[in-house]
């Protein structure tokens, strides 16, 4: 956490003193949601985006607007072809962009077709059981499914190959199983669904998302075994991560923003100042608390680095479990 | 004879189909079932009750005739048209235009057509773009 | 009970002026946005929301103006369903069935009566049913894995036999139809491309609304365009703009029972209020036709309209309990809490009950406000009826393109909906039903996939969907909606059993 507050001084210091004059000031800000209403990326629009507005850091509300198709590849093919210079466009983005884009199913689409701005919080993996399973850490699951591998279903809410199955996937390859065919992986619609169906003990498993299972996790219905960072979450101190239990595994799905490629260096630098800022307010912190997003600031030229080993990583892991050719 | 003519395209739509479906193939991982194996199930099906309609038509419906062709295919020409140039002229001249030569089709006089394509489409312009916050193209011609 | 307590707390919050107000005013702007076609719930609560939060209302109030839109929007899309015999949104396609002939026999101020008091009795039943049984039908809902959901899908197209028309074989075909078109898109199991001509946009697959409003509403203009211009006015008269206490009456056993079938689908995570509305009305169908069904019976409307208004409640069930949102709208009331800094589960009722209860009395009052702005609703909108067709059409036809282009921003949808209009223009001409088309669209995907998914856990032992005692409960269900009529039939037949019917 220090660290991170380091960083975050540096940061806000290199934007401070290169972003000075900026003349840029963002007015009629539109915030795409590649998706339908309800999802991860409208949530990350609407409270960003309130939240800009309340702080006054935008002169008007943030308009939100829809664009579902292709997994987040329509509105990624819109901004790149119709929207290329606009300055006061946000489109939410996470780790779920990453790794399609990672493994082209955006139809030939590149990450450096946009300028990433910014993330503002992880979400990191976590997998869990539920309270009467016999697993009662992740080294007796992971046997289990070395053993037998037919008989743990993990749930998730991602499709075959993505996010939620991936993260599995490194949690398989961190215990020796490096092929894919050997975890079972079943999609459900959402996280949610597949968080149901271990209640009713329909799968054996959950890989999901630290904010999907804080409910249930609280009723103590559900146990997490792993959570995917590298240090214990301050929100749930309870829960050992993958690597202390020997597992190297780290799995965030971190969420933040991509803005169009042709805008200047001025307006991207502006935009990260803002989201620098954002990230700083108290209402940002209370909302991340809310829905059980980690501290996880990354943005100007680091995030872009960061975004480009984010693709590397997941397309080198893909080729490895045999996802990708 | 139309059910028999139908019957027949229903056929060949449902081989077609079949055919396609059976060749989906994840290089990769996947289920027992498969990609295919839908598709597979609900072409034959078709293409079983198709054989229904070629052998046990109904008698026939009413056509209508070519002046109602003329009529509807100049209507779906516009909405094509009207897709084709909405971004570009922007909703409200589009609009106005389709709405008038829409209202025109169905009888109205001069200046109905007029009124109604004017009105409709400003009105619904400021409900969507302005009062519900759901933008609309301004036209690229005009620099929206 | 302190349920009751809770209870008690949520209307009086809701009864202050600032909520009343706003709930009256959701209740009509979302009456609007519902009753244009294209648009529905939850692009109604979508639209809404930052207006909720540019006027910075406590969470309480946000959520009192929301649930107002939510239930206005779905009053809406009845009175396009009910007029234009366009379905306003997906639960809505069942109304038309009823509705719109009752329409063109001059009963549309009637039919929107019923719809109303049949929604707010389904909403009635459900706000009690959730109240007092939410705990129970959480245990009951995750008892359905995949192989039970799929069976509950093959429950729901054995019924779909009960909509039949003269043709068996048309509607058969219809609904094989919807089913097909339901696979175009990603394999949601292993994401290959199936049927999508390289089209990214159609990735995700036929869109709903796209297939409503293309079937429904571009092939009634190519009909309309048939007859001569200036003879083809159709003239709606509107004889009254209320129901009769006898024609309520006549509905209550199709309102009650709608509502109890809509309270259960509404329940199960989706399975939602398409399927409550379906069932209801065709589990009507099969109880009260005498032949009547299909020219407009009350019942035929009732049934569904409850049905699916206490799907809309069951669906709380999910959300509020599991955190799991029951059908799109709730997806959407579920973002909405999160932005608020809300997170339902299990623990919501115990840790903040007052957000809890203070959603469900919102909900509740909604549909009271929309109740007593029944009447002078349906006075506007009747009115709408006398409007001559030159004008309406083609500005209903511009709506519709609007509902479509205005969320999506692509040109793509609109050509897709001309596309899917012709061809549903071809399907009336040879008498296949749309409707069975729509439920193919709207059922067949859960089908395929939840299939897969239970194979997928029995690594392909199709013994999983026996495994359980809900599955074989199901199965029975299944057996006996496929036998029942025959064997009604049969005993009416019987000479001195049955009320003389031969």
């Amino acid at each position: 956490m220090k660290k991170t507050m380091g960083s975050l001084a540096a940061i806000a210091g290199v934007f401070a003193i290169a972003g000075s004059a900026h003349a840029f000031s963002p007015e009629n800000v539109e915030c795409i949601a590649p998706a339908n209403p309800g999802g991860g990326w409208d949530f990350t629009c609407r409270s960003v985006g309130k939240i800009l507005y309340d702080l006054k850091l935008v002169p008007e509300p943030v308009k939100v607007t829809n664009m579902p198709g292709g997994g987040g590849g329509v509105a990624f093919g819109y901004v790149v072809g119709k929207r290329n210079d606009d300055a006061n466009l946000l489109v939410a983005a996470s780790t779920a962009t990453t790794s399609r884009l990672a493994t082209n199913q955006f139809a030939g689409l590149t990450a450096d077709q946009v300028r990433w701005v910014a993330s503002l919080g992880a979400d990191f993996g976590v997998i869990a059981v539920s309270k009467d399973a016999p697993y009662k850490n992740l080294g007796d699951l992971m046997a289990a499914v070395k053993a037998d591998p037919d008989k743990i279903a993990f749930g998730g809410g991602s499709a075959v190959g993505g996010w939620d199955h991936l993260k599995i996937l490194i949690v398989a390859k961190a215990a020796g199983i490096t092929d894919a065919r050997s975890v079972k992986y079943v999609s459900f619609n959402s996280g949610g669904k597949a968080l149901t169906q271990l209640l009713g003990n329909h799968v054996q498993a959950v890989t999901g998302d630290v904010s999907e299972i804080k409910g249930q996790l609280a009723a103590g219905n559900v146990r997490a075994l792993a959570v995917l960072s590298p240090e214990r979450l301050s929100t749930d101190p309870d829960i050992p991560t993958a690597r202390e239990q020997g597992f190297d595994a780290i799995g965030a799905n971190w969420r933040g923003f991509y803005l169009p490629k042709d805008v200047s260096d001025d307006v991207h630098q502006s935009w990260g100042k803002i989201m620098a800022k954002l990230y700083e307010s108290e209402d940002w912190k209370k909302a991340m608390e809310a829905n059980g997003l980690a501290p996880f600031y990354n943005g100007g030229a680091q995030f872009d680095d960061f975004v480009r080993q984010n693709i590397a990583d997941i397309e080198q892991l893909s080729k490895d479990v045999g996802l990708l050719k | 004879m139309t059910d028999r003519i139908t019957g027949m395209l229903i056929l060949l739509l449902a081989i077609a189909y079949t055919v396609a479906g059976s060749r989906f193939e994840s290089d990769f991982l996947t289920d027992p079932l498969g990609p295919t194996a839908f598709p597979v199930m609900l072409g034959t099906a078709l293409g079983l009750f198709s054989l229904y309609l070629l052998f046990r038509p109904d008698p026939e419906p009413e056509w209508p005739g070519v002046r109602s062709w003329r009529r509807q295919g100049m209507t779906l020409t516009a909405l094509i048209i009207y897709g084709l140039v909405l971004e570009f002229v922007g909703f409200i001249i589009s609009s106005m235009v389709l709405v008038g030569f829409l209202s025109q089709m169905l009888g109205a006089d001069r200046r109905f057509m007029i009124g109604t394509g004017i009105g409709a489409s400003v009105l619904l312009y400021f409900l969507f773009n302005n009062l519900l916050g759901l933008p609309l193209p301004a036209g690229e011609i005009f620099g929206g | 009970m302190e349920f009751l307590a809770g209870f008690a707390h949520g209307f009086e919050v809701a009864l202050t002026p600032l909520n009343l107000g706003l709930a009256v005013f959701g209740a009509f702007a979302g009456t609007l946005v519902g009753a244009l076609p294209g648009l529905g719930p939850a692009n109604g609560v979508a639209i809404l929301v930052p207006l909720a939060f540019t006027l910075g209302l406590p969470p309480e109030s946000a959520l009192i103006l929301l649930a107002a839109v939510y239930y206005g929007a779905m009053y809406g899309g009845r009175i396009s369903s009910i007029m234009l015999n366009i379905p306003g949104d997906e639960p809505a396609v069942m109304t038309l069935l009823e509705g719109n002939p009752m329409a063109r026999q001059g009963k549309a101020g009637a039919a929107l009566a019923i719809s109303a008091v049949s929604s707010f009795i389904g909403a009635t039943l459900a706000t009690i049913g959730l109240s007092f049984l939410a705990p129970l039908l959480v245990k009951f809902a995750i008892l359905f894995g995949p192989a039970e959901y799929f069976i509950l899908f093959v429950l729901a197209f054995s019924l779909i036999g009960t909509l039949t028309g003269k043709n068996v074989a048309k509607t058969f075909i219809a609904s094989v139809l919807g089913l097909m078109l339901a696979t175009i898109g990603l394999d949601p199991a292993t994401n290959v491309p199936r049927y999508t001509f390289g089209q990214m946009k159609l990735f995700e697959g036929l869109d709903p609304i796209i297939a409503i409003v293309g079937l429904f509403a571009i092939s009634e203009v190519l009909v309309f365009l048939e007859t001569s211009r200036a003879g083809g006015q159709v003239k709606f008269k509107v004889e009254r703009t209320y129901a009769t206490f006898k024609e309520l009456w006549f509905c209550t056993g199709a309102m009650l029972r709608g509502s109890v079938i809509g309270f259960i689908c509404g329940v199960l995570p989706g399975a939602g209020a398409s399927l409550g509305s379906f069932a209801s009305y065709t589990l009507e169908k099969r109880y009260s036709d005498r032949g009547t069904f299909g020219k407009g019976d009350e019942r035929g409307l009732a049934a569904p309209e409850a049905g699916n208004n206490s799907a809309a409640g069951g669906a709380l069930v999910p959300m509020l309990a599991l955190g799991v949102p029951g059908s799109g709208t709730t997806a959407v009331l579920l973002a909405l809490l999160i932005s608020l800094n809300i997170t339902p589960g299990p623990l919501l009722f115990t840790e903040r009950p007052e957000v809890a209860w203070g959603l469900i009395a919102s909900l509740y009052m909604a549909n009271i406000v929309l109740l007593v702005l029944n009447l002078p609703l349906v006075n506007i909108f009747v009115r709408l009826l006398t409007v001559p067709t030159y004008i309406l059409m083609p500005t209903v036809t511009l709506i519709c393109f609007l509902g479509v282009y205005a969320i999506s921003h692509s040109v793509f949808d609109i050509f897709m909906m001309v596309g899917v209009g012709v061809f549903g223009y071809l399907l009336r001409k040879v008498h296949i039903p749309l409707v069975p088309v729509i439920l193919g669209v709207l059922l067949g995907h859960h089908m395929e996939v939840n299939l897969r998914r239970a194979l997928s856990l029995s690594s392909g032992d199709w013994g999983i969907l026996f495994g359980s005692n809900l599955a074989i409960t199901l199965w029975v269900l299944v057996f006996l909606s496929l036998t029942l009529p025959f064997l009604i039939r049969a005993i009416r037949r019987r000479p001195g059993g049955g009320k003389g019917e031969v």
